[in-house]
């Protein structure tokens, strides 16, 4: 904890009155329910360095990681000007490992205000004013959003203004963007005017406006629109990026990400298709992005699945919007009461001339999964997941083939006790470095609701990794208090991995100690 | 340090002119539902005992949650209890929703909250996150994650809820 004097008591200061402000809102009995949430989270262990030049375990260093969030918000609704007012509040408390100090050169952040926002609705028009987040059409050119376990966070502190009248709806926000993992200082601009003529039915565009304070100065125009008859929805959307000048990004954590010498100029452009028959949902996702830039406030669809099983999520495939193209189908159904059906498969890959369909040319870094799960309950007392994935990459350096298999089977013991067991599985052939493989992971489970529960895990390999071993156990200790207090406690060992959002990603070093977190609301 | 100074005041000045706590204590909100339809909890107050559970498609305790809210919507709809699945996907991944929610034959009432703006109204931070309200409108239990066997737990709170002669 470096802090110098001063800052410290204007630490102090700013908490004095951030508690003030909160009792003042209380004592004056505001609302019955009035709550306080927060949020801990606390590491104490050993992580790897990933600028270590040792073998596993002497690449790890001390892990100590704190973040406390305290929040609230209130709506007020009987107001002399206008309908309703809702202002919101997060103080944060950051102090963050060496690892993440030296790869993301986070430093110890204490801030009141870390989100003040206040919201006034007056009739057909809606002011914000403070931290705001949004996302135009299906986010092609503008997408703003936070993930906490990510480190990211694209939202501008500035305003918002909406303006609704009948079927119309138009919006303009500007604000400026806050330096923090994947995102720079900037400030933007933008624009959404959005036609709704019937439920089902929209068409709308949008102009963003990015300043060039640390990203190139951009313009991003875009349309979109869709329909829906019957079993049948359709959705377009079509974006530019249009750069004024040939400054280049300074954001030093997009180099891996961006590829050299790309196109500074470019278009994406995403179509979805729902087709609902027999009891049959059919989903086909279609992307053709060529924007010729990672940009962290476009994040458009990433066009496959994001969420499957430990194993399979554990290094997933990350979308890029520079230059890509791919296409997903999603099918699911309920053939009968007690059985969920559903299967994915999606492609992608780099451009290849003007080819629509991406190719598996492995100079044009293809990427295909075939995903498929059932959910069974058969019994009251019963219930049963099974699934496999089958899944190939490749791009510079890199070449796998894996294929997993898992299960998982809860039973109910009686109303309040029930086990859980899940396995998992997956064979990885590296075709770079020709070595086969095999990952486990096994977790049991015993919950007691409401109080919480106990999980056991293991996880192993058969290749003896020099960066992070090959064997990790931990046990994780859930604990419920009145619904309004959750409380988990882990020990053991944690495999690392890469964390994906929305087409954000994050790595997350191996991990060995202890972790609480809290969450709560009081 | 003038900014906060400027806040505390605004607070304070607003706070007059805010809800009575009596008023407060009953939330109301409108929502869209899966076909564009407007949903005003105030309207469905009354009948009986509403579960709103908040969730989202990358959500899988969620999930896992919403077969069992199905059985209990079978069960005990017909005796006044309205159940209410809020999905704050953003507007990004609200189109995976609609299929999800029809492949699986969900039947009770599913909104639409892009924002959190109604999981925020509720107190609710993280996913999932589940809100029990009586047939006056009062929130009697909030409850957040997920574990085997919460519906159980539940259900008992709901045959509470009911009347013996909605019961039957």
């Amino acid at each position: 904890m470096k802090r110098c004097s001063l800052a410290h008591y204007s630490v102090i200061n700013l908490k004095i009155l951030f508690i003030l402000t909160l009792i003042i809102f209380a004592k004056r009995g505001i609302s019955a329910d009035f709550k306080i949430n927060l949020q801990i989270r606390y590491d104490n262990g050993r992580e790897v360095n990933p600028g270590s030049t040792h073998q596993f375990p002497d690449n790890q260093i001390n892990r100590r990681f704190f973040e406390k969030i305290y929040s609230t918000e209130r709506l007020f609704t009987q107001l002399p000007v206008g309908d309703q007012l809702r202002l919101g509040f997060r103080w944060l408390e950051l102090q963050p490992s060496d690892v993440d100090a030296q790869l993301y050169h986070f430093e110890d952040e204490h801030r009141l205000d870390d989100k003040i926002y206040a919201q006034l609705k007056l009739k057909r028009w809606e002011f914000w004013l403070g931290d705001v987040y949004e996302t135009f059409g299906r986010g092609l050119t503008f997408n703003l959003f936070e993930n906490r376990d990510l480190y990211f966070d694209s939202g501008l502190r500035g305003g918002k203004v909406t303006y609704r009248k009948g079927k119309l709806r138009f919006k303009t926000i500007y604000g400026q963007s806050r330096r923090w993992y994947l995102v720079e200082k900037e400030r933007l601009g933008g624009i959404n005017l959005e036609y709704k003529p019937s439920p089902g039915y929209n068409i709308g565009g949008n102009l963003v406006f990015q300043d060039g304070l640390n990203y190139d100065r951009r313009y991003m125009p875009g349309i979109y629109g869709g329909f829906e008859i019957g079993p049948v929805s359709l959705y377009y959307e079509y974006a530019q990026s249009r750069i004024d000048n040939d400054s280049t990004s300074t954001n030093f954590y997009l180099t891996d990400i961006i590829s050299s010498g790309s196109s500074k100029q470019g278009d994406g452009t995403f179509i979805g298709l729902d087709v609902y028959l027999l009891g049959v949902s059919a989903q086909f996702n279609y992307k053709y992005y060529k924007f010729g830039v990672d940009n962290p406030f476009q994040t458009p669809p990433i066009v496959q699945r994001e969420y499957t099983t430990h194993l399979m999520s554990s290094h997933p495939h990350l979308p890029l919007i520079d230059d890509q193209l791919g296409f997903e189908i999603d099918l699911s159904s309920a053939p009968l009461d007690q059985v969920i059906i559903n299967l994915n498969f999606s492609r992608a890959g780099r451009h290849d001339g003007r080819k629509l369909i991406p190719s598996l040319n492995e100079d044009f870094a293809p990427f295909w999964e075939l995903y498929i799960e059932g959910e069974l309950y058969p019994h009251d007392k019963w219930s049963l997941k099974l699934g496999t994935g089958w899944n190939e990459e490749a791009r510079s350096n890199f070449w796998q083939e894996k294929v997993g298999v898992f299960s998982e089977a809860i039973y109910s013991i009686n109303n309040y006790w029930s086990f859980t067991l899940t396995d998992e599985i997956m064979w990885i052939d590296d075709l770079i470095e020709d070595v086969k493989y095999k990952d486990y992971y096994l977790s049991t489970s015993v919950a007691r609701a409401p109080y919480g529960s106990m999980n056991l895990s293991y996880e192993a390999s058969s290749l003896d990794s020099d960066v992070e071993g090959d064997r990790w156990l931990g046990i994780e200790l859930a604990v419920n208090i009145t619904g309004e207090h959750r409380i988990l406690l882990f020990g053991g060992r944690e495999r690392g991995g890469l964390k994906c959002t929305s087409g954000v990603c994050r790595p997350v070093q191996p991990f060995e100690g202890f972790r609480i977190t809290y969450d709560g609301r009081f | 340090m003038n900014r906060y100074i400027l806040i505390l005041v605004l607070l304070t000045v607003l706070i007059p002119l805010s809800v009575s706590a009596e008023e407060a204590s009953t939330v109301d909100f409108t929502l869209e539902d899966l076909d564009g339809e407007l949903f005003t909890l105030s309207e469905h107050i009354g009948s009986g005992p509403v579960v709103i559970d908040f969730w989202a498609t990358w959500c899988k305790p969620c999930k896992d949650t919403m077969p069992h809210l199905q059985k209990l919507h079978e069960k005990y709809n017909e005796q006044g209890l309205t159940v209410i699945a809020v999905s704050t996907d953003s507007p990004k991944s609200q189109s995976k929703v609609k299929p999800f929610i029809r492949s699986r034959r969900y039947t009770y009432t599913v909104l639409f909250d892009p924002n959190s703006e109604v999981l925020k109204l509720f107190q609710g931070c993280n996913l999932p996150y589940r809100v029990l309200i009586d047939k006056n409108g009062e929130v009697v239990e909030t409850h957040m994650g997920y574990s085997p066997g919460d519906e159980k737990i539940l259900e008992e709170k709901i045959k509470e809820m009911l009347t013996p002669s909605e019961q039957q």
